[in-house]
């Protein structure tokens, strides 16, 4: 970049911030005054930022126009007809906004989801329903205070902080602001990054403040909830009662007991953790993990399924990925080795991982073979899928759950070629880049296989 | 001539572009919407000069215009601008390039922003939310992500460039002479 477009850029980022000083002004004006096709630019990122700024509760529309009442009822009276009029139009544009709001709701058929309350509050959330089939049905945006009555179906909302929530109907419960949801009713499941600590839900008496980590809450109205820890740690509050409860604990109570520790079961938790680990879909004999805590899920096992086992999260993309699939296509191993492709990092991607992996755990005996077959969709396109014993073992730092190498044998769970049948393993990847279809030919060693996608 | 009865339609047609405009002359953001209204104030006053109602955004952008000169002469409110001279670039750079952003209507302008804004990576909505929603500054943020205030900074301008660009594809707003 020309050296005087990089000083502009500072410049202007400084003014939009108003943290320029006489010195940087007269700098910033000097390259304006030099370069009049800089004036573009500014003009472009003053304007878009007051269009971001309308999105605001205190800049909407109707707060603007309700200002400019206040402003027209302090001067004489012949300004009263203005402010009647206008008035009366705001009436009109209020009922019409809510008449529209419940159209809509009856016209989408949105499966349950009631969106009872839309005001001019800021959108703090997007929010995705999937049907029973995992097809996604509507996307759209979540104001602060909105109440959701989730009758079929899951949702999904992605807060603007990174915070992720994933909701399993019958469901109800409010979105109170960008950091908090009142959980009346449903099964809830949250992941926080760094930049969402301090997340919050609450349930009837108790509310769960988030300290970095994952998390799933199922709530009745009755006053009952229970609340557990994938990863990281929770503190939970109760009256008086505090507890920090830890990754693999869970503690429930009801409206007649305090908190109190119980089972860690995530059984309740299948659907949940999926739609909110990115997994939307899968097909035959591939299925998502059931949730765990990060260290049980490296050493899951399952020889009758394909399991889809999240592993690393929102990783940044600051490093090239060497693998074996780079594009939509099918791919059948049919040689000893699979060429590799180099995947140049960019800045601003972030990386989603996970392993799909099968293992037989040693029940078969000399050339026996079980076959797989299914596919999986993700939320996010795939920009790399790494197959081989050794790409996968280069990668299991980056992106894996737990300490590796740590499973006996873990040199040859990549893909290899069959010698003693004709049938191969194979693996597409759609058009698309949402879905992986896999046939694995296992024999005495596990089938992996690691997914990385892309945002 | 424009009836009185039409005045508040027009308000409601043409704040988000006055507003839009008001800020591309290098008001501060704070002052943007009391220049707006001193703007519609004088507009009342004067609707008799208004010959159309579908002319009220280019009257209303002109009045608004001499609005903003005025602030160049007042030295002790000049905190409603950026930096005076920037404004006074503007106002010139306006006379020989006259071209401006039209918005679209509101409510798909509003919808067309959430959309463009999911297509901006995750760290960059985080930081746009920070920024904008939550009046946080560069260091703020960046001691939050724990980036530095020179990198947020940088994602935040791509991050308007990205959103004016695709506004611009999805027609939600548009260069006009």
């Amino acid at each position: 970049m020309n050296h005087y477009k990089e000083q502009f850029e500072d410049l202007l980022s400084g003014l939009m911030e108003g943290q320029l000083n006489e010195s940087d002004n007269t700098q910033l004006n000097g390259l304006l005054r030099e370069h009049p096709e800089l004036l573009i630019v500014v003009r472009q990122h003053l304007e878009i930022s007051e269009l971001i700024s309308h999105q605001k509760p205190l800049r909407s529309s109707e707060h603007v126009i309700s200002e400019l009442n206040n402003h027209f009822k302090s001067l004489p009276r012949e300004e009263d007809i203005f402010v009647e009029n206008l008035f009366e139009r705001i009436r009109h544009r209020r009922l019409n906004r809510r008449l529209l709001i419940a159209a809509a709701v009856i016209a989408l058929a949105i499966p349950g989801a009631l969106l009872a309350l839309r005001t001019s509050a800021p959108v703090v959330a997007q929010a995705t329903l999937l049907d029973s089939s995992g097809n996604y049905s509507t996307h759209e945006g979540v104001r602060e205070g909105e109440h959701i009555d989730l009758k079929s179906g899951l949702m999904r909302l992605e807060f603007g902080n990174g915070a992720v929530v994933a909701v399993e109907s019958p469901a109800k419960f409010e979105v109170s602001s960008a950091k908090l949801i009142n959980l009346k009713l449903g099964k809830l499941n949250a992941w926080c990054p760094e930049s969402a600590h301090g997340f919050q839900v609450v349930t009837s008496e108790t509310t769960l403040t988030d300290i970095g980590t994952a998390f799933g809450i199922d709530a009745d109205p009755n006053g009952s909830s229970t609340f557990i820890v994938l990863e990281g740690s929770v503190k939970l509050k109760k009256n008086n009662q505090v507890h920090l409860l830890e990754e693999g604990t869970a503690m429930s109570t009801d409206q007649h007991t305090g908190l109190r520790n119980s089972t860690f079961e995530t059984a309740p938790y299948v659907r949940t953790w999926a739609v909110n680990s990115g997994i939307v879909k899968t097909t035959g004999a591939v299925r998502p993990a059931k949730p765990d805590t990060p260290e049980r899920l490296a050493k899951l096992y399952n020889d009758t399924e394909v399991m889809v086992i999240p592993e690393g999260r929102d990783l940044s993309f600051d490093q090239k990925i060497v693998a074996e699939i780079s594009t939509p296509g099918h791919l059948e191993i049919t040689t000893e080795t699979v060429p590799t492709h180099s995947i140049p990092p960019v800045a601003g991607l972030r990386l989603n991982s996970y392993l799909v992996r099968v293992d037989p755990e040693s029940k078969l005996k000399g050339a026996e073979h079980i076959y797989f077959q299914g596919s999986v969709t993700f939320d996010q396109p795939v920009i790399a899928i790494i197959l081989g014993n050794s790409t996968l073992r280069e990668t299991d730092i980056r992106f894996g759950n737990g300490k590796w190498p740590r499973i006996p044998g873990s040199h040859l769970r990549g893909l290899e070629m069959n010698y003693n049948t004709s049938i191969h393993d194979e693996v597409s990847l759609s058009e698309d880049r949402r879905t992986v279809t896999i046939a694995f030919q296992t024999g005495g060693s596990s089938d992996d296989i690691r997914v990385i996608t892309a945002k | 001539m424009v009836a009185e009865e039409e005045f508040p339609g027009i308000v409601r047609e043409t704040h988000t572009g006055l507003r839009f405009y008001i800020r591309s002359l290098g008001v501060r953001s704070a002052w943007v919407d009391d220049i707006a209204q001193d703007t519609y104030l004088l507009a009342h006053k004067r609707l008799q000069d208004l010959d159309q109602a579908s002319n009220a955004i280019f009257w209303l952008r002109a009045i608004a215009r001499n609005l903003v000169m005025n602030e160049l002469a007042k030295n002790a409110r000049r905190k409603r601008l950026l930096d005076e001279n920037l404004t006074s670039i503007l106002i010139e750079f306006e006379d020989h390039r006259p071209d401006h952003t039209t918005l679209g209507d509101e409510s798909y302008l509003q919808s067309e922003l959430y959309k463009c804004l999911q297509t901006l990576t995750r760290r960059a909505r985080t930081i746009v939310d920070a920024r904008y929603f939550q009046d946080k500054n560069s260091t703020e943020i960046g001691e939050n992500l724990q980036v530095s205030p020179s990198s947020v900074r940088k994602i935040l301008f791509k991050s308007r460039k990205l959103l004016y660009e695709c506004l611009k594809a999805h027609k939600a707003l548009t260069i006009e002479p």
